[in-house]
This record gives structure tokens, sequence and C-alpha cells, in this order.
């Protein structure tokens, strides 16, 4: 109780932030502008802030879990893998007619499990080390990508560019619909990872440690990257795969207040929320002619973030 | 009396090499138990199958008579906390967090789980360093974070991997007489040390040594044992020469390996 209320002036800055993003964009003066904002930049707000703040906290939790500020879904291949299942659902399924099916995040999460369950094995033999997880991780990635390219090429050209589209990560086909389906996928997977806070506070000082002062370490990992997973699935499901979300806002987070997983994943989910829908406006203004998805907005920011967080680790290493 | 902790014949391999080889060590309550030999001897993996860590290949390990595959993390935590070699992590991490961590095993509120963090930090000379954070911390300010840390563990017997490492002589003789502490309250500590002679800090009688070589107890006694230096010798396989400084006798280690 007492951490939910300190906790609420928080919330409270960052819902409205997500839904003023909705009035970022070309004007709305326009007769059309309040169905627009009402059946289109609303949903889509909220639609942004649930998976920003799914994928961020998800971040946070595979980092924790993998010791690895550098492990996130996208970078351990659960991304990919849920693309995999995605897109084997839309060139293998039935055509253009998969909008709205419960088919979607099943294939999704199939795909984000099976490859974060190789992920976790990796990671849970006795003498793997993170960059060994990072490189499975990179490993099954790439296997993906290829199997998807592989995919898009035995189908017509329209299904073809819609999956290509898709797999961009973009928030436009967003509808109540969509949304409604990914509420209870988002609300399971942030509740589950709060809910893992206490062991993942005693996690962070080290794995074997956690393990002396009492963590079941197998089923606290097992629990997290499945919940990880499972929200991941989900965000994928509704809007393709957005990276980098789940590398920069912890890591941003963790800079301001601290690695502590009491702090660290609560402040990343709000980060999260306002980050997504902040990011899908930007690329509804940057470019006059036409929108640029969420996703390449996304990657844009990330890839610097990467590569810092790359040399700073590398000084850090160096100085011992 | 059944033993606080008990290796039963306990091997640990390495592929095909043996760690641990067919050992057997009994430590009662309230016992001080040294554990001195060279790297690779065996020490650390010694205690981290105590631990549960390093599972057995062979052998038993019990903990107050029961085997310690059957008790629950939780109950592994009652009954021993542990200081690794690797030091503190380096995450960026306030020191009433990490020291509230320890507390894991217990059912209780954040406020309570606070409170005795700080007792703990404050038993450990460290209630001043509460909220700064463990990556901006000196060696010895976190050797008093790693024994806060261990305090609020209120588990029954310590087990410390070489805690006198990377510390000044200070900061050495001060974890010593900390441990000093920790077994006048009734704790049993399980330490493995390169220098014997540290324990001179201790004022104990239950104080013994225990000597590995090649995963095998190669000697054992008291520090006051007339035949220290022989013990050294044989586990350290060089030749070690006797010094008096005051009222201390000291073994000083020779470069020769023994024939």
């Amino acid at each position: 109780m007492m951490a939910l209320m300190r906790w609420l002036p928080w919330v409270a800055l960052a819902i409205p932030i997500a839904v003023a993003t909705a009035w970022i964009g070309p004007p709305l003066d326009d007769p059309h502008g309040q169905w627009i904002l009402q059946e289109l930049r609303l949903p889509r707000a909220l639609a942004g802030a649930m998976v920003g703040a799914v994928l961020s906290a998800a971040g946070a939790v595979v980092q924790i879990l993998l010791r690895n500020p550098l492990a996130t879904p996208s970078t351990i291949g659960t991304t990919a893998g849920a693309t995999l299942g995605v897109l084997a659902v839309l060139v293998l399924g039935s055509g253009s007619t998969w909008m709205g099916l419960p088919i979607l995040p099943a294939a999704a999460f199939a795909g984000a499990l099976l490859v974060t369950l190789i992920i976790a094995s990796v990671a849970a033999r006795d003498r793997a080390r993170t960059e060994d997880v990072l490189l499975a991780g990179i490993a099954l990635t790439l296997a993906t990508g290829a199997i998807a390219s592989g995919l898009r090429l035995g189908v017509d050209q329209v299904t073809s560019l819609s999956a290509l589209r898709w797999s961009l990560g973009s928030l436009t086909i967003i509808g109540p619909d969509r949304i409604s389906m990914l509420a209870p996928f988002v609300v399971i997977s942030l509740a589950g990872m709060l809910w893992l806070i206490r062991p993942l506070e005693v996690l962070i000082s080290g794995i074997e440690r956690a393990r002396t002062r009492g963590v079941e370490v197998t089923r606290v990992r097992t629990l997290g990257l499945g919940l990880a997973s499972l929200g991941v699935a989900a965000c994928v499901a509704t809007c393709g795969p957005i990276a980098f979300v789940g590398l920069i806002c912890p890591h941003l987070v963790r800079r301001v207040v601290g690695s502590a997983p009491r702090t660290l994943l609560p402040a990343s989910i709000l980060l999260g929320a306002v980050f997504l829908p902040l990011c899908d406006s930007i690329g509804r203004v940057i470019w006059e002619q036409r929108e640029i998805p969420v996703g390449v907005i996304t990657a844009a920011l990330g890839a610097p973030v990467l590569f810092m967080i790359v040399v700073r680790r590398g000084r850090t290493h160096s100085k011992r | 009396m059944v033993a606080l902790l008990e290796l039963d014949q306990a091997t640990v391999l390495a592929g095909e090499i043996p760690i641990l080889d067919h050992l057997s060590l009994e430590v009662s309550e309230g016992e001080l138990v040294a554990i001195i030999g060279p790297n690779g001897s065996g020490k650390s993996t010694l205690i981290r199958a105590l631990l549960g860590l390093a599972p057995l290949d062979q052998g038993t390990a019990r903990i107050e008579g029961r085997p310690l595959t059957t008790l629950t993390a939780r109950q592994r935590a009652a009954s021993m906390a542990w200081l690794p070699q690797d030091g503190l992590s380096a995450e960026r991490l306030r020191v009433e967090d990490v020291v509230a961590a320890a507390r894991f095993r217990f059912n209780e509120s954040r406020q309570d789980c606070l409170a005795a963090a700080y007792r703990a930090l404050e038993d450990a000379g460290a209630d001043s360093l509460a909220d700064r954070w463990i990556n901006e911390l000196s060696g010895g300010e976190r050797q008093r974070i790693e024994l806060a840390s261990m305090v609020a563990q209120e588990s029954k017997c310590w087990l410390l991997d070489e805690p006198a490492n990377h510390l000044d002589p200070v900061w050495r003789a001060r974890t010593l007489k900390f441990l000093s502490r920790r077994l006048e309250q009734g704790n049993t500590v399980l330490v493995v040390l390169h220098d014997v002679h540290l324990l001179g800090h201790i004022e104990a009688a239950q104080t013994r040594v225990v000597g590995l070589r090649q995963g095998k107890i190669a000697w054992q006694g008291r520090l006051s044992d007339q035949d220290l230096g022989e013990g050294l010798e044989t586990v350290h396989g060089i030749p070690f020469e006797r010094a008096v400084a005051g009222d201390r006798e000291y073994w000083i280690p020779g470069e020769e390996p023994l024939e």
C-alpha cells in the first residue's frame, strides 16, 4: 500500500502526458478532426502507452535476470521469435484476414516463448556467461529473421508488403478492438513482473548470492522470462516488433534512480508509457508527406544508446 | 550431538579431475574453522559445496543432520550466510537496499526489513553509509556492507571465502575481530584464509585449522599446536621457518619446494 502511494504522483503525471501526445501532429481543425482524435489518435496513444510500459518493464526484468544491461527482449531474440510466429500466421494462414484474430497473439507467444526458452536454457547452464546468452540471442534473431524473409518470398506481393510494413513496427493499425485484445496481456504481464520485485531485489546482487539468501533462482528466472515473453508477444502481435524501448527506458531510469528493482521497475513502466506515444507522435510530424513507423523512430534513438552502453562498459571493465 | 555442517565423503569433479576428493568434515555449533591451502586446493569449492552452489558428484552434504538436497533455499539461508570472493556488485544500488535484500528469507513488511537492515549496519559500524551508492564506496566500506548483510540475514553459520583479501592490515584485523565477536554471540564461523596468523586476532579456544591439498584434508590441528609449522609445510609443500616477535610465534614461508 505504501509503495502504491509513493508512485501515485508519478502515475498522475505520466497518464496526462501519454494522452496529450494524441494532440501532437497535423492540426485537427477540419470537420473530421474530432473523429480522428477519438477513433485514431487516442487509441493509438493508449496502445502506445501500454506497449511502451510492457516493453520497458520486460527490458528491465530481462536485464536483471540475465545480469546484463544489454539484454532486452529484442537483443535476446524474444521479439524476433514473436515476429516469426506472427509472420507465419500472416503468410501461411488465412492470407489477408488476420485482423483481430486470437490466433495471432497465440502464435506470437509461441514464437517468443520458444526462443526465450532456448535462451533461458543457455543461461541456465552452469558456466554460461552473459556474453554467451547475448550471442545465442543474436544467432536466434538472425535465424528467425532469415526464415521470416523466406516466408515473405513465398506469398503474393500485397501480403508480402503488408507483412513488411507490419514488421517495421507501427501503431497505425490500432483500433479499440485491438486495445481490448492487448489489455489483459498487458495487465497480467505487468502485474506479474511487479510481483517478482522482491526476489529481483536479491538477484541484482548476483545470482549465486541470491541463491544463498533463499531465492529459488530457477523458478524466478523461468517466471520472469515467461512473463516478459508473454507481454512482448502480445505487443508484437498488436503492433509489430518495436525495438530498443526495453533498452533505452531502463537505461535512462537507472542513471537517475539507480538499479534497485523496487524503483527501477515501476519507473521504467512509467517512462515507457510516456516514451512510446511520444516517439509515435514524433513519427507523425517529422516528415510532412507521410508517417514514419514508430519502430523506425525507436530504432534511430536506440542504436546510439546501445553504442554508448557498450563503450561505457568497455571503459569500466578496463579500469579494473 | 549432530554437527551443524557436515561433508561426508564429498567429491566434486571438474571433468575428470576431482576438486574435492572424498573429503569429510564436520563443523559443530559455535566452532571456528579456518580453511587453509594453496590455490586450487578446493577451499572455495568446499564452501560452495556446503552452500549447494557446487553440486556433489559423490557423497553427502548435511545441515543439522538433514541432507542439503532436501532443504529449500530459504531453509539453507537460515542456516548459512555466505561472503563470496567476488566482491559487491558493481550496480548502482543504495547500501540500505543491498543490506535489506539479505533479509529475503523473512516474511516481513518493508518497514521491519529496513529497521533490521539499519540495526545490522550499526552492528558493522556502517550506519553512516546507509544512503550511499555501493559503487562509490572504498574497499573497507564495502567490507562493512558485506558484513552488515551477513548480520541482516541472521543465519546460524557464517561461511567466508577469503574475507581478508584486498584489504589493508587495519581492515584485515577489524574483519577478524568482527568474526570473533560473532563467535561470542553464538555464530559458527567457517573461514577460508591464506594467512593463518590472522587467526591471532581471534581469541577463541575452539579455533581449528584445516589444511587442504588437492581436494583432501592434508593436516588439521589448532593454532597453538606445536606442529603447526610441519602442518603448513605438508599443506603448502614448501618449508616454513619459525620466527618469534614479542610473545607470538610466526611461520614464514621459504622459497624452495620440499623434495
